[in-house]
């Protein structure tokens, strides 16, 4: 018998006065999986983890949790029964109460022989020295951990993460964010985590479910949704494209760089090219289509150049390693990368 | 199916059932719903009771006591109104729109005449300006004059004396709101009015002024509701207002039919009130609207301007709270240096300050939880909000009609249990209701419960959601997280509402009078007392004591309502 699904949400939906925030999500989270809801703001993300927080109600569907269901059959499930964690995306620490206290919030009743495991769990995260301190006083990255450790601390079923990163400063992200994949890792936590970031989607989940309008678009692990986006939307969503429309024709697409193979739609239908900076390389003149350098942006370990293509309306972006041997002004060649070209149906 | 029974089976240990988050919506509705019923039973037993009188009630009524009631009331209630947003506009203005040495000792200066009750200024006026009072004595000695007829000045007991002092002392109430207005109001607002060709005083009449309409309907509402509750001054001064009115038809005649008719003609009065500042207010959308931007630079003042200005500002105060105050502090030091402090006055000031902090601490506590409605239970709904504005509707029911309305049931209340004692154990039960006091805590509970509501309401809300959130999240119900999180969070603003509360049931005297248990004096009616026999014994003694704890919350509302910079 394999083990109930840690989260499973059922055809859920969800109405306020007359915005339909969530529109038939279904979506089910295995044991020790991380799950990142990726989309814009809006799209009905924070309101679905709100949901299976059990700080909102369903209009309609069902909420399991390790196959128990909370909310959609019966009474629903308070918040404070579901074995649930929530990391709130302004951390919501308690300025009455010290790092240890809020800590502790969720550990009434729950005594141990051997120490306070609120501050055992503040030294795994290097916080030992500030149990005393309170929230208001401490840095933006102290904050975003205490809140980790507070709803890490109960041993929820399932972890719950509302925009976890996103106020801290670009530098500290990465750090915190893999010491937190780390934490994760390490006990074991099943989580959930909301993100408008889809960078910080890739990096943080095992899968990640895309949202559009109350509606998921695709599931699928970072790396599949990146090179085979289902959806022009999710495309777009992942990473900037230059796009080229087109017809499908004889099984491809002609574009002012050559054919490109349109495997699997039928003809005639309309198709958009995606050309991200990885599939547009970068020559000498003579090589592939001619183009010209309109411009150089250095970027450190990479330099990305910005070249306009006779017959594109648009500039296209191609990355090089290192500096590369181009200027403004000078004349080169393109070929594309054939398995990092994406041919989508248009949507527009 | 057989799978998820065996997992919740599994589970069941780590996990409640639904049932302790559901009570608490149903314990906050029975809550609410009880602090309505607590406002709404002494209006509908006013009803009854008018109802109930003899055929000859009305016609006697209409015939003798309601035309000169409501006319005196009308014409007090129509001048207090025009002195109080004179008065009141003018100094905010003045210190909003000026800078001036001395400006900003006006600023709270200006809320200080809030601490002295109606009753008490008449009572200080009456001896002050008496024909061998130190005014007019004052002024004789400056012209030469010898004897007291020389010379004549208009009596301060007329309706225009009461409008004058009454006017003087409840300024404060459109003061505070409008000052807070025309310092939030923007100054391109105000520099636009000057760039179109407005001089300083059309810029106050066309811009500011119209500007502020909503906090000049407020505060002139709440004033007005404040002369409507008084029965010292009106009394003192001879003014035979519908609160007055009430009093004697039921002291003097024992009609409580009589007094219950005249109570609903003036809660018709006060009706038509509130709906002239709801109607004034209505299109209030614009006051706020430039919140943000740079707030308005003063215009400074020297020379004899800037003493004009100054003795401007002074004047409400010199006539609200320092006289007054002044006459009540040499004339106690002089009763003290002379008899000593009574055993009277500390008993009296021992039962003021029980009722008071009794009721202070019902008012609080049933405030709080009615305000916590909104955290208890998920969802908005229109019973909600109707049980709320029920449950806070008493700040509009003057003291006198709230104590008429609360005899019959509670005289019923006590005859059923005196009869009840009586089947049981064979004696009967005084009083119980009417006796011990309990009617006049639950009278000053209805009346400022909106004090407590409001405050607890202002605190709640500046409690962010998630950390209510967070802490069911982590484990409380909806009465844990509102125990734990919420209260600590909001303990400032809910003491400060505890205080002007129980500042407020010091102050109050029509309610005290009549619903007090017999043989008991508080201070407010110790004075009312003395005033009434015209004996100055330990009168100003407790005047005095009234006025200081009265200036408590002119100092909290100080702190409030400086903004940090």
């Amino acid at each position: 018998m394999t083990p109930p699904p840690a989260l499973a949400i059922e055809d859920v939906a969800c109405r306020f006065g007359a915005v339909q925030a969530l529109d038939g999500v279904s979506l089910e989270v295995r044991p020790g999986e991380v799950v990142a809801l990726l989309g814009d703001s809006g799209c009905g993300k924070s309101t679905l983890l709100r949901i299976v927080a059990g700080l909102e109600q369903p209009s309609r569907g069902r909420i399991a949790i390790d196959g128990q269901v909370v909310a959609g059959a019966g009474p629903s499930v308070p918040p404070e029964s579901r074995g649930v964690g929530l990391m709130f995306q302004d951390y919501a620490l308690f300025p009455h109460l010290t790092v240890a206290q809020n800590v502790r919030f969720g550990l009434a009743g729950r005594t141990r022989a051997d120490g306070d495991p609120a501050l055992d769990l503040l030294a795994q995260v290097g916080l030992a020295a500030l149990a005393e301190s309170y929230p208001p006083t401490l840095s933006g990255g102290e904050q975003q951990r205490v809140a980790l450790v507070r709803a890490l601390a109960p041993r929820p079923r399932l972890l719950l993460l509302d925009e976890p990163f996103s106020n801290l400063d670009r530098r500290m992200r990465d750090r915190v964010r893999e010491d937190t994949v780390a934490l994760l890792r390490r006990t074991g936590t099943t989580a959930l985590l909301v993100t408008h970031d889809p960078e910080e989607a890739l990096a943080v989940a095992s899968r990640v479910a895309l949202m559009r309008g109350g509606r998921i678009v695709q599931v699928a692990s970072g790396e599949t949704l990146y090179r085979r986006p289902a959806s022009l939307f999710a495309a777009r969503f992942l990473a900037d494209a230059a796009e080229i429309p087109g017809t499908c024709r004889d099984g491809a697409v002609a574009t002012p760089l050559g054919p490109v193979p349109a495997p699997g739609f039928s003809e005639g239908v309309r198709l958009r090219v995606c050309l991200r900076p990885e599939a547009v390389v970068a020559g000498p003149p003579g090589s592939g289509t001619p183009a010209r350098v309109l411009r150089r942006t250095f970027l450190g370990a990479a330099t990305l150049l910005h070249l306009a293509v006779p017959g594109l309306d648009a500039p296209l972006r191609a990355r090089l390693a290192g500096r590369g041997p181009y200027g403004a002004g000078d004349a080169a060649g393109v070929t594309l990368s054939p398995e990092s070209v994406l041919v989508l149906p248009d949507e527009d | 199916m057989p799978t998820e029974r065996a997992a919740l089976g599994r589970l069941a240990p780590r996990l409640r059932a639904a049932g302790p988050a559901a009570w608490s919506p149903r314990v906050w509705a029975l809550v609410a719903g009880f602090a309505a019923l607590l406002v709404l039973a002494p209006l509908a037993s006013l009803a009854v009771e008018a109802l109930r009188g003899s055929s000859g009630l009305w016609p006697h009524l209409l015939a003798y006591v309601l035309p000169q009631a409501v006319r005196d009331t009308v014409l007090l209630l129509a001048g207090v109104g025009l002195v109080v947003v004179a008065v009141g506009a003018g100094a905010a203005w003045l210190v909003a729109a000026y800078e001036f040495p001395g400006r900003r000792l006006l600023d709270w200066a200006l809320l200080l005449p809030l601490a002295v009750p109606t009753y008490i200024v008449a009572y200080a006026y009456l001896d002050l300006l008496h024909p061998v009072g130190p005014i007019q004595s004052g002024l004789r000695a400056l012209f030469g004059y010898a004897r007291p007829r020389d010379l004549v000045l208009p009596d301060v007991r007329s309706l225009p004396g009461c409008i004058l002092l009454l006017g003087f002392v409840l300024y404060p109430y459109v003061y505070l709101p409008v000052r807070a207005l025309f310092l939030m109001q923007s100054a391109s607002l105000i520099e636009a009015g000057r760039s179109l060709g407005l001089g300083p005083a059309a810029v106050f009449r066309r811009v500011a002024l119209p500007l502020a309409r909503p906090a000049l309907a407020l505060g002139a509402s709440l004033a007005l509701l404040e002369a409507l509750n008084d029965i010292g001054a009106a009394e003192f001064l001879g003014v035979r207002t519908l609160t007055v009115s009430i009093y004697a038809t039921w002291v003097n005649r024992s009609d409580l039919p009589g007094a219950a008719g005249i109570a609903l003609v003036m809660l018709v009065l006060v009706l038509a009130l509130i709906s002239v500042e709801r109607a004034a207010r209505r299109r209030r959308h614009y006051a706020g609207a430039a919140q943000r931007s740079r707030r308005m630079s003063r215009t400074r003042l020297s020379g004899l301007p800037a003493l004009l200005a100054l003795g401007l500002g002074l004047a409400p105060v010199t006539v609200g709270f320092l006289l007054p105050a002044g006459y009540l502090a040499v004339a106690a030091l002089e009763r003290l240096g002379s008899a000593g402090l009574s055993a009277a006055i500390v008993s009296e000031t021992l039962a003021t300050l029980a009722y008071a902090g009794v009721a202070a601490l019902f008012a609080t506590g049933l405030g709080l939880v009615v305000a916590a409605g909104p955290l208890l239970s998920a969802g908005g709904a229109a019973w909600r909000d109707a049980l709320l504005r029920c449950a806070t509707l008493g700040y509009a029911v003057p003291g006198a009609i709230l104590a008429i309305g609360l005899m019959p049931p509670l005289s019923a209340l006590d005859g059923a249990l005196d009869a009840l004692s009586r089947q049981i154990t064979g004696t009967g039960l005084a009083l119980v209701g009417l006796g011990s006091g309990t009617a006049l805590v639950y009278a000053y509970v209805v009346r400022f419960l909106a004090i407590t509501v409001g405050s607890s309401e202002a605190g709640l809300a500046r409690v962010p959601r998630s950390l209510g959130d967070a802490a069911r999240v982590l484990g409380r119900g909806p009465g844990g997280a509102l125990a734990r999180v919420h209260l600590p969070l909001t303990a400032p603003a809910v003491l400060s509402g505890a205080l002007l509360v129980f500042v407020d049931c010091v102050k109050e005297l029509p309610a005290t009078l009549l619903l007090r248990p017999l043989n008991v004096e508080t201070l407010a009616t110790h004075l009312y007392g003395e005033a009434a026999r015209g004996t100055y014994e330990d009168g100003a003694v407790a005047a005095l004591l009234i006025v200081a704890v009265g200036l408590l919350p002119v100092a909290l509302l100080l702190r409030v309502s400086t903004p940090k910079t």
